[in-house]
């Protein structure tokens, strides 16, 4: 199903920090959630999640740390930071108002 | 396992646009390569070749050109500590002569060994965006120094081939040997470095330059360089320190700014109103057609960098590949 990418430009920084709040992840591994919980809606331009990252460290909201992996390589795990969480908390509420105050409207049958 | 020249050549594309400082570079396109790695290998699970997987990964990641401008935009914007600090040496050039400080050479000496030692800081602590400000003016007196040894080796040799005139003494001419070499290798390293990173650094840095020009040419003009000077600056000195205030309000506007055209315009913008604030202190010393020339010329010398920056960057993709993707594909760490 195709969508605006606008709409999901938007989440961008909850979706992150939703999916790193369960656990620390690289950035591959973060794509491949992504596209597994969605079942393949959000198909991200690989590249573009780096900036969305690292905007994300900058305001402190998460914490990138080089790990080696069983494997013997090495990746970058993002943390979430107590900011982090407190933002996400704040950005859940309001999108369960958001998406409700949507659907009022949009969707006005639905229960 | 060898790093295929397409994707050397596809992650130097991202770092060559990064212009951040090496170390950051490093760990950027380090875990972009990871990320590839990681896409390339599942490509080649699932029955790719290596080459068709690495192209396809690559293509997946998006155009270079945008990624590493995504990135530069989130790292290129300083903080407001950064902004004020890229302001301080304007502001402190500013305030000698606000406050008439500036013939008192103790305040002189204490604010240029100020620039030099935050400046060295600055180099020895991952040259951050700020202190390219203080080394612009560290630069100067050493600048200036090169300049005249330049001209007193070079009258050293007119007598010498002459035959007459005064007597050099040989002390002074073995210290100018001394320092030539050390004084150019500075320069020369100290802006190639700086440009190497990014150009609009360079014009940062050079930004006082055109300011010291123009009021050189102003008391050049007024015909008294080396006799009446401290008259003529005690009497324009509210407008010095004006022009100076103008460079750090630009400082700290360009650091605070994402857009590199924006940081761009607004080196030329802090330009253009030391010209306009030089034209207003004095209205007769710049006519028109002055004024239009020295447009051009503050144009041309402040975006001079960026072609030189080119010349730099030119065959160096090699060296640093090697240094670093190499030992990131055998498992090793970057230091």
């Amino acid at each position: 199903m195709r969508y605006d990418r606008e709409l999901l430009k938007g989440s961008t920084d909850s979706l992150l920090l939703s999916l790193i709040n369960r656990q620390p992840m690289y950035g591959y591994q973060i794509i491949k959630e992504l596209e597994r919980r969605s079942k393949g809606y959000f198909t991200f331009r690989e590249g573009t999640l780096y900036p969305a990252l690292h905007r994300l460290e900058k305001k402190g909201l998460v914490i990138g740390k080089w790990e080696r992996l069983a494997s013997g390589q090495e990746r970058r795990y993002y943390n979430i930071t107590e900011k982090g969480k407190h933002a996400l908390k704040e950005k859940v509420t309001e999108w369960r108002g958001f998406s409700k105050a949507v659907n009022s409207i949009m969707l006005p049958e639905s229960p | 396992m060898a790093i295929e020249p397409e994707l050397k050549g596809y992650l130097e594309g991202i770092r060559y646009r990064l212009r951040l400082n090496p170390a950051a570079e490093k760990e950027i396109v380090r875990e972009l390569y990871t990320h590839i790695e990681d896409r390339a290998q599942e490509l080649k699970e699932a029955g790719l070749s290596q080459a068709e997987a690495t192209k396809s990964a690559t293509e997946r990641f998006g155009r270079p050109e945008a990624i590493a401008t995504e990135i530069y935009q989130v790292h290129s914007k300083g903080n407001w500590r950064a902004a004020l600090l890229a302001a301080m040496p304007h502001l402190l050039i500013a305030l000698l002569f606000a406050l008439y400080l500036w013939h008192n050479s103790s305040w002189v000496v204490a604010v240029l060994i100020s620039m030099l030692a935050i400046s060295a800081y600055g180099w020895r602590h991952g040259r951050p965006s700020w202190f390219h400000t203080w080394l612009g003016y560290a630069l100067v007196p050493i600048f200036i120094a090169t300049l005249l040894s330049l001209y007193a080796l070079g009258r050293a040799l007119f007598y010498l081939l002459a035959g007459s005139g005064p007597e050099t003494n040989l002390w002074i001419l073995l210290a100018i040997f001394a320092y030539l070499p050390l004084s150019l290798w500075l320069l020369v390293s100290s802006i190639t470095g700086v440009i190497r990173r990014d150009w609009l650094y360079g014009s940062l840095m050079a930004l006082p330059l055109p300011a010291v020009a123009c009021w050189l040419f102003a008391l050049y003009r007024d015909g008294s360089l080396f006799e009446s000077s401290e008259q003529y600056l005690q009497d324009q000195a509210p407008w010095v320190a004006l022009s100076f205030f103008a460079l750090a309000i630009g400082a700290a506007t360009f650091i605070r700014l994402k857009q590199r055209l924006f940081k761009g315009g607004m080196l030329l913008t802090a330009e253009f109103l030391i010209l306009i604030i030089v034209a207003c202190a004095d209205p007769s010393l710049l006519s028109s057609p002055v004024l239009v020339v020295a447009g051009l010329l503050l144009v041309t010398f402040l975006f001079s960098p960026a072609l030189l920056e080119h010349k730099i960057k030119h065959g160096e993709r090699d060296v640093w590949i090697d240094a670093g993707l190499g030992r990131w594909s055998e498992g090793g760490q970057v230091g």
